[in-house]
């Protein structure tokens, strides 16, 4: 980029390093953990022994879902939405609208699960939703996403300091574009001596050439999920419609219809799923059904991507009638661009559009990004190695990369052995906490950190599927029969990879610098 | 079928990056191997590199394209990274493990048949113990039939013998007789 003068050049520089170096270190955390929690369904089902499936919604639910209606007050009939659990059975929530006691509409629902086969309840709860208490079985995979999200701090300010690290994240990517003048020439050029701060900027360089992309990519959408929530909602409504929420959400959403309540029967569940799968070649993930019994009513189902699509879509049914209304935009009220363009920000940043084959390819995206933004702050400081204030801020930075994997370990291995006594909550995040201590404790060697750290890892993922097993985990057996292969394919994962870093360490290449490490300095 | 589409477009873009990968002239310098005068495929590896993903673009495969784009940044960042070295350790990995497949599989082959030695080892004593069960049990068998075949043998030479020496004896009675 030849336009930029030596001035300008230094200024994005100071941008691009400083804004790394000050964030750079929760922006590891936040994206080696988005790349993990990519997986969230697997390490669910991996950690709680999960032998069934989701089926989604099956093709016969109306019978079932009368009966089980009868037994709920009409009030409630205002919102219920029909969806599959991962324990393959159905779960109804009914659900009415009241003022919260901070002044803000809040849900109170009834949620009963059902049996799909016998229409049996098997278990009813009711209360206001954000009472709802979590799964404590789902406390490891909770953890780590709640990690990701919001760095594990209260609403919302884990969300604007997530969404801020995304656009230091943009802020990087762009500002590493304008710095990097040969960036398509140098993408071929592996890193020289690593032990050289050239061989640290080719890591660097190169890993960000490849990467630059999805970073972008990964930044905007992450932002726009932190920000929408948090930020985005509350100041359009404050700045556009005086604070009235609801006013904004009708005019993003369209004006709700003058309703007509008076009784008129459901249109048949069974034939509206038959029809929504036969017109998409697709499945049912959940039903919606808006003012249940009354003329107004109305039936919105969720089917999967279809093949060679990104975002799942909603077809709309009159409720008396049955008859087909078209595909319901997720925002607006009519099909448009953004609609398009807000339907693609989920499935662009989760890589849950094609299963098991999208979320690997976002899993090593993910950690290409972290790779980039551990260099980028490693080459910081070795250019200024001669100050011993960065380099204790090195020996902080390699605790963080190897930390954060150890932490979360550790994590796992509290909720693990707490498992059993039905207490994973709490115990989970105290076992990071854990983890994060054991890591400065192993960390505080300088010459040895990065070293000792790995041991720690590498001994951590061979013992985790043991640990596993012993505490009442599936067997490898029981996970086969079932084809649940998110158990064996975790266990083996972890197994491999350990074997592989002890194996490495016993032989020869323990002596050599490690691998964000680049020893002696130049 | 959607997937195994996507899984070759990105073989396919591989094979074009690899072909950049080790003709490129900034790359062979810096670790000081020799220039290439010019890329003789050039047009070809970019038509490697970047038909697959317009072929998903056009077929509006939009899940196809975006897997194929992901793992072409991510493994085209791995073909890049690899050094000249890591490629030729590489390559020395993969030929030693085939050789040392081959004789493994051969000695393997040798010990069931019981041409060679099981090591020592609880695992190996435990298989050479019924590899030698196996082939003394064949011997005894052998042998066995052997001794079957040497007493039908014997059987029969004894039954001979007994007819020659009712011949032999009248015979002898008769030249007793005449003397």
């Amino acid at each position: 980029m030849s336009f930029l003068t030596q001035a300008k050049t230094k200024r994005i520089v100071a941008v691009h390093g400083w804004s790394g170096v000050v964030l750079g270190l929760l922006l590891y955390v936040c994206i080696f953990t988005g790349s993990i929690v990519v997986f969230q369904e697997e390490i669910d089902t991996w950690s709680q022994g999960v032998l069934t499936h989701n089926e989604g919604v099956g093709p016969r639910v109306d019978h079932h879902f009368r009966t089980a209606a009868r037994e709920v007050d009409e009030k409630y009939y205002e919102e219920i939405t029909i969806f599959g659990t991962p324990d393959g059975n159905v779960r109804y929530l009914f659900r009415t609208h009241v003022t919260g006691e901070n002044g803000g509409i809040e849900d109170d629902v009834v949620q009963l699960t059902v049996n799909p086969e016998t229409g049996e309840v098997v278990d009813r709860w009711e209360g206001e939703i954000t009472e709802r208490e979590r799964n404590p079985k789902a406390a490891l995979g909770d953890f780590w996403v709640d990690l990701h999200v919001q760095l594990y701090m209260p609403r919302p300010w884990g969300l604007i300091v997530t969404g801020i690290l995304g656009l230091a994240m943009m802020a990087a990517a762009v500002t590493g574009i304008l710095l990097h003048k040969h960036l398509i020439r140098d993408a071929f050029v592996a890193a020289r001596d690593r032990a050289r701060l050239v061989g640290s900027r080719d890591l660097h360089v190169l890993a960000g050439t490849w990467g630059l992309p999805f970073a972008i990519v990964l930044a905007f959408t992450g932002a726009f999920f932190s920000f929408a929530i948090s930020l985005g909602l509350p100041v359009m409504a404050m700045l556009a419609f005086g604070g009235d929420q609801a006013a904004l959400m009708e005019a993003f959403l369209g004006a709700s219809k003058d309703l007509d309540l008076s009784p008129a029967p459901l249109a048949s569940l069974d034939y509206i799923i038959a029809d929504a799968v036969a017109r998409t070649d697709s499945y049912v993930q959940a039903i919606e059904i808006k003012n249940y019994n009354s003329v107004s009513a109305e039936v919105s189902v969720r089917l999967a991507a279809a093949a060679g699509s990104l975002s799942q879509f909603t077809l709309g049914y009159d409720g008396v009638t049955r008859a087909f209304l078209g595909e319901s935009p997720g925002f607006g009220s009519a099909p448009s661009l953004s609609d398009d363009l807000v339907s693609i920000i989920g499935p662009l940043h989760f890589g849950n559009f094609a299963g098991f084959a999208s979320k690997t390819v976002w899993l090593g995206l993910g950690l290409a990004v972290a790779y980039v933004t551990a260099t980028g702050m490693l080459l910081w400081t070795k250019r200024r190695e001669e100050v011993p204030l960065w380099q204790r801020f090195r020996q902080v930075i390699i605790i963080t990369i190897w930390g954060l994997p150890v932490a979360m370990l550790v994590s796992a291995v509290f909720y693990f052995v707490t498992l059993p006594a039905g207490d994973p909550e709490w115990w989970t995040p105290a076992g990071f906490l854990a983890g994060v201590a054991i890591a400065l404790l192993v960390g505080a060697d300088r010459e040895l950190a990065e070293r000792r750290l790995r041991l720690c890892f590498a001994l951590l993922c061979v013992s985790l599927p043991i640990l596993r097993h012993l505490t009442g985990g599936a067997s490898w057996s029981e996970a086969l029969v079932a084809g649940q292969i998110s158990v064996l394919a975790i266990d083996i994962l972890l197994l491999v990879g350990g074997f592989i870093l002890l194996k490495q360490m016993r032989s020869g290449r323990s002596n050599e610098p490690g691998m964000f490490v680049q020893e002696p300095a130049e | 079928m959607s997937l195994w589409l996507t899984l070759i477009a990105i073989l396919i873009s591989l094979a074009g990056i690899s072909y950049f990968a080790s003709t490129d002239n900034r790359r062979r310098s810096i670790h000081r191997m020799p220039q290439i005068e010019r890329r003789r495929f050039a047009w070809l590896a970019r038509l490697f590199t970047f038909a697959p993903g317009i072929v998903l673009l056009l077929s509006t495969n939009w899940s196809g394209l975006s897997i194929w784009a992901g793992a072409v940044m991510v493994l085209g960042w791995n073909i890049a990274a690899l050094t000249p070295k890591n490629y030729s350790d590489l390559k020395q990995f993969i030929l030693s493990s085939k050789a040392q497949l081959t004789q493994s599989a051969k000695t393997l082959k040798n010990r069931f048949a019981g041409r060679e030695p099981w090591p020592d080892g609880v695992t190996y004593t435990l298989i050479e113990k019924a590899t030698k069960r196996r082939t003394i049990n064949a011997e005894v068998s052998q042998l066995e039939a052997r001794i079957v075949a040497l007493e039908a043998r014997l059987h029969r030479l004894e039954s001979e013998k007994a007819e020659l020496v009712d011949v032999i004896q009248p015979e002898a009675k008769r030249t007793k007789q005449s003397d």
